[in-house]
């Protein structure tokens, strides 16, 4: 596993999952502002292809105990990158101020090394060439990229925004590298009608998943993989948080404070 | 050549030729290699319109400005539109039939004369630049040695404010892109040069120029 | 040239070759032209535009993207108070939809063979007045979308032609306006969700389809801050754990179809206590009870002693009922949850049930939404089919899709066959539009001047404009517009000239500033300022006949807001959304918790079939826990036979095989939960 990647601005996300009712407009803006295909049969799972994706989860009880809860996966931009220590063509790497992943497909050759290697199944292989029947490419949004089939490809935090958002700061005269919340927002946060998810740096006091992500509902998937997610989620239940890594009964969740405050957040 | 090489002593080479096959291949090599190959996989396009920037400068008396600036939002307005265009060429103002031409077939049509316009340093869909970023302003930190933006910006661009007509734009008919696109080797000359780094955001960072 | 000489000559040629940049450009260009495909898009730059708008298919105030002309996206609107910058499932597809294959082209009319055939605008002018020349006296309109304006405008153009019979599809809308007036309230009745404090919601999934779905989400956004004690609390009663029930303080499972019962016993409790209780709602004490709650609909004494008490202390409680999009279960349970707010002493206070204004029409001849719900259009249909009820000579039917969306008991197509011409306005290719004669490609809500005006479920009067941010594509009209141009041919004034001046008369007739909302897209929103409580009397909830018990298996039809309505089909993106327990291989998934699998001996992935008397399909059974047992849940919107290739072959349409019956007293229809369930 690569070694932390630190940086002084470090985007990120707390999802309120208390909040998400499971609707899926995070799914719908993300497919149109990312330029992804839509997929006459999505529900083959082996074939589909989501930067963002709406679980359901279970409490495992039965009725009337039973508690649902939905949560929405986008990528975690992890601290600790194992797709990028597997990738053989530096195809995905995470050395750009703002901490996000990056993956360049037209570099990519579709190895898959890195799919295999991420734990929250946030990267889907290309099956298909793009295909946008009748004129439904006039949507096509003039930001991302298309891929062509037969390479990986996974949520960039709408990165194209950021770069938007720079190149005004820029023009202001203002600092890239300490955006106010609202100058860069993904486009699942814009959307979501709930506010469920909160997007912003980290590392920055003044935007909220600064607090957020210290509240003692906060968790992160698998987080004593040591993957350092930059995706936080939160949930008062706490059969939520324990879902959220491999825990034994015996064991309690809470935050294991070693583990996630040691870096610099 | 036969007849020489029945007479041949033992010593010689049998065919006797010496270097002489080799140097008519590495030149007929060199010659397809440099001009023969260029030469095919080129395509010459013309622009749509022959615009005349220096009639523009100096008869006209407009900046570069006028036309190519950087927008509040940060982007970049490269191309003006034809209706900015008719905002003087609504009728003709010179005897130029190339100017005539541009009225009947744009101005007056409303035919969008930007979406025409061959774009010499146009980048593919996955690269991201900013204008923004590479601004004579930001870059003078350092870079002193540039007096005008015309010196600045003809690092990357063609000088085209001392044409009179639009240099030819000469499309590789493999990767569908001008000669004059820059690839990832002359960005790294800045971006991956260590005098960059701490001093400016550059960086060899994927996500900076990829989108 | 002898072996070597040619040896020597292809080294040269070789060293040549490599000293010159061919070989190396060459690969370099290559390397270009594999991420050049010609067969994948390029995207195109251009004018970066982003105009304000509203959602026609759920009212979702929106900002519009376009790039060069082409719409590229929908995006909320940040600056509008009323949805804060929200975007529904729906409001997120519409541009998809906007450009969506099943988009009709141009004008069709249906030939002998009952194949369409393409005829020019001129021709469908033609055939419009000549038939409605003809019909003068006799035709109908079906009209989907009760919140718009536009609605003023076709009932005028009926009314003109000397006829009454407007239409919308059923909704709850209709039943709980219905209800409103018979127990004596007057205007339209609406929740004021933004100002309550503690929610009961029976059966209406309003945080995903039920009411306007973006301003209730932004008050849910808000009374539930991160990590902090939400300041609203819900409730949520309903067979199964939907998108509303997740995220509510409490889940009430209660069985589909005793939603009466249940709001009865609520009822009998509360009065109980109340000082103000009046004489005609004490009476009607006796018929309901706990006990026969919790027997009949499955709750439990400990969650109803719960809700009554959360009730009873909440400081603006608030108690409203609805149904899955498209049904009703009659007026019966809307006249209990009325009740049940006056009994809380909730009707017309801030954060209670509040009766509106119901305006005038803005144009003359037109009628009120008071008018138009009287009439309904499933006992039309069944009327018509029947011959009880002359069949109208034409009938126009705008953007809905009664063939599909209506149980086959309502004999839509019966209906449809009974009458003589059929034209249908729609803006993609449905399964209604294939019953009909004349199909005519209108206007898409992004392409059309239209509005948003107090959408059921409201809390106030509340308007927002529709603009279009494109011209309409292929052959393409607004219907508005249409429809006035062809009473001019006839030589009749319905009183406005155009749309934009249609909606400027609303403007004025709420006082506002035209020009200033249709630019910023916000919405209208009138205070709440009718504090006087009305006199109800709730004597005809007595005379309600109890509702024939509900079968063993009761079934549960649920919407999923991303996967489309009726009108649009699944939109190309939420085919993503559809999730596997929802669709899976082509069959539509029918969720059971384990005790109601044991019972009927079937098993997690086992196939069974559902039969009604309207048919059978064929389903995959998933055990879900967060369903209540004797509950069999299966999602609607699947099945379609039109659209395009992102709605069809998937799945069948439970909506068909749904049972209706019609309520005595009101004469609206009650979707039924009747079913049966054997083993695939």
């Amino acid at each position: 596993m690569s070694d932390f990647k630190d940086f002084t601005v470090r985007y990120g996300m707390v999802i309120d999952l208390d909040k998400c009712t499971g609707c899926g407009a995070c799914m719908m803006s993300c497919q149109a502002e990312n330029n992804v295909a839509p997929q006459e049969d999505a529900g083959n799972k082996l074939r589909a292809l989501n930067w963002l994706k709406v679980y359901r989860l279970s409490n495992g009880k039965d009725f009337p105990e039973h508690e649902t809860v939905f949560l929405p996966r986008p990528c975690m931009q992890c601290g600790k990158p194992s797709c990028v220590s597997v990738c053989p063509v530096v195809a995905t790497d995470k050395n750009e101020e703002g901490g996000i992943v990056s993956q360049v497909t037209p570099r990519c050759i579709g190895c898959r090394y890195c799919m295999a290697s991420c734990p929250y199944h946030a990267r889907y292989f290309n099956w298909f060439d793009p295909y946008w029947p009748g004129d439904l490419k006039e949507a096509l949004s003039p930001d991302v990229s298309t891929r062509p089939r037969g390479v990986v490809e996974k949520c960039s935090f709408c990165h194209h925004r950021l770069m938007k958002a720079k190149d005004k700061a820029i023009a202001n005269g203002e600092d890239p590298l300490a955006l106010p919340e609202e100058a860069y927002q993904t486009a699942c946060t814009e959307a979501c009608p709930n506010g469920a998810i909160v997007f912003g740096d980290l590392n920055n006091p003044e935007h909220r998943v600064y607090e957020l992500k210290q509240s003692p509902y906060a968790f992160r998937l698998l987080e004593r993989l040591g993957t350092e997610p930059q995706v936080y989620y939160m949930s008062k239940r706490e059969w939520v948080r324990r879902l959220g890594d491999n825990y034994l009964e015996h064991e309690e969740t809470g935050k294991p404070k070693d583990v996630i405050f040691n870096k610099s957040h | 050549m036969e007849d020489k090489s029945k007479e041949v002593k033992p010593t010689k080479c049998r065919c006797g030729c010496g270097f002489g096959p080799f140097l008519v291949g590495l030149v007929l090599a060199l010659v397809i290699g440099w001009s023969v190959i260029p030469a095919i996989k080129l395509e010459e396009k013309k622009q749509p319109v022959e615009f005349n920037h220096v009639a523009h400068i100096e008869n006209a008396g407009m900046a570069c400005e006028d036309c190519h600036f950087l927008r509040e939002d940060g982007t970049y307005h490269g191309l003006p539109d034809t209706a900015a265009c008719a905002a003087c060429h609504e009728e003709a103002v010179t005897e130029n039939p190339e100017e005539h031409r541009f009225i009947k077939e744009y101005v007056a049509k409303g035919r969008e004369i930007r979406d025409e316009w061959l774009v010499y340093q146009k980048q593919p869909d996955n690269v991201f630049f900013s204008h923004a970023v590479h601004s004579m302003e930001r870059c003078a930190n350092c870079h002193t040695e540039f007096e005008t933006p015309q010196q600045f910006c003809s690092l990357c661009h063609i000088d085209v404010a001392s044409t009179t007509k639009p240099p030819v734009y000469k499309e590789n008919k493999i990767s569908t892109y001008s000669v004059n696109t820059m690839k990832m080797p002359e960005c790294e000359a800045c971006h991956a040069n260590p005098g960059h780094y701490g001093t400016t955001n550059a960086s060899t960072a994927c996500f900076v120029c990829h989108k | 040239m002898q072996r070597r000489g040619f040896l020597k000559f292809a080294l040269g040629g070789t060293v040549g070759l490599v000293a010159s940049p061919a070989i190396w450009t060459t690969l370099y260009d290559l390397a270009y032209w594999t991420q050049n495909w010609g067969w994948i898009p390029r995207l195109q730059k251009g004018e970066d535009l982003s105009i304000a708008t509203v959602s026609k298919l759920d009212g979702t105030p929106l900002k519009v993207r376009t790039v060069d002309g082409r719409v590229v996206r929908t995006n909320g609107n940040k600056e509008n108070a009323y949805s804060k910058g929200g975007l529904t499932p729906l409001a997120a597809s519409e541009v998809q939809l906007l450009y969506s294959e099943s988009r009709i082209k141009r004008p069709l009319k249906r030939g002998f063979d009952g194949g369409y055939a393409y005829i020019s605008w001129e021709e469908a002018e033609n055939i419009l007045k000549e038939k409605t020349g003809e019909a003068k006296g006799s035709m109908a309109f079906l009209s989907a979308d009760s919140s718009s304006s536009l609605n003023d405008v076709y009932s005028a153009f009926l009314a003109e032609n000397g006829s009454k019979d407007f239409f919308f599809m059923p909704s709850d809308e209709q039943a709980a306006t219905l209800a409103w007036h018979a127990l004596g309230g007057s205007g339209r009745i609406g929740y004021d969700i933004a100002n309550s404090d503690c929610i009961l919601a029976v059966g209406a999934n309003f945080l995903d389809s039920w009411g306007p779905v973006a301003h209730n989400r932004a008050v849910f956004n808000e009374t539930h801050q991160n990590a902090e004690d939400a300041s609203q609390a819900i409730y949520y009663a309903g067979a199964m754990q939907n998108n509303t029930a997740v995220v509510s303080d409490l889940w009430l499972p209660v069985k589909t179809g005793t939603e009466e019962i249940f709001l009865g016993a609520i009822l009998a409790e509360l009065v109980k206590s109340a000082a103000l209780a009046d004489e005609s709602l004490t009476s009607l004490t006796g018929r309901y009870s706990l006990e026969e709650a919790n027997k009949v609909c499955g709750t439990s004494m400990e969650s109803m002693q719960k809700l009554v008490s959360a009730l009873k202390n909440a400081n603006r409680p608030l108690v409203f009922a609805g149904t899955t999009e498209g049904q009703s279960q009659g007026t019966g349970v809307h006249m209990l949850a009325i009740a049940v707010n006056a009994v809380l002493g909730r009707i017309n206070q801030d954060g209670g049930l509040v009766s509106l204004p119901m305006d005038d029409p803005l144009l003359p001849s037109a009628q009120s939404l008071t008018d138009i719900f009287t009439r309904n259009f499933v006992s039309f249909s069944m009327q018509v089919a029947s011959g009880a009820k002359e069949a109208p000579k034409l009938l126009f039917i705008n953007d809905a899709n009664p063939v599909y969306a209506l149980s086959k008991d309502a004999e839509v197509k019966e209906c449809l066959a009974k009458i003589d011409y059929k034209i249908c306005f729609a803006s993609h290719f449905n399964e209604t539009c294939k019953e009909c004669d004349l199909v005519l490609p209108i206007a898409h809500g992004l392409e059309r001047f239209d509005d948003v005006y107090t959408p059921y479920g409201s809390g106030n009067i509340n308007w927002t404009l529709a603009k279009p941010v494109a011209e309409p594509h292929y052959q393409a009209r607004p219907l508005g517009e249409l429809i006035l141009a062809l009473a001019d041919e006839l030589g009749q004034n319905l009183g406005v000239s155009d749309i934009p001046s249609l909606l400027e008369k609303r403007a004025q007739a709420l006082h506002v500033n035209f020009k200033e909302y249709l630019e910023s897209g916000n919405t209208y929103q009138e205070a709440f300022y009718n504090f006087t409580v009305p006199t109800l009397n709730f004597m005809p909830l007595h005379s309600k006949q109890a509702k024939a018990p509900v079968s063993d298996i009761a079934l549960y039809t649920y919407t999923n807001a991303a996967a489309g309505t009726p009108s649009t089909g699944i939109p190309p993106y939420a085919n993503r959304a559809i999730t596997d327990y929802q669709l899976q291989d082509g069959l539509c998934v029918a969720q059971i918790n384990k005790a109601t699998a044991q019972k009927l001996g079937l098993g997690n992935g086992q196939k069974a079939m559902l039969q009604t008397k309207n048919g059978a399909m064929l389903v995959l059974v998933q055990i879900y826990e967060g369903i209540m047992p004797d509950v069999i849940a299966v999602m609607a919107g699947l099945g379609h036979t039109e659209f395009d290739r992102f709605s069809v072959g998937k799945g069948d349409n439970i909506l068909a095989l749904t049972q209706i019956d019609m309520e005595a007293d009101s004469d609206l229809p009650v979707w039924l939960n009747t079913v049966s369930v054997v083993k695939g």
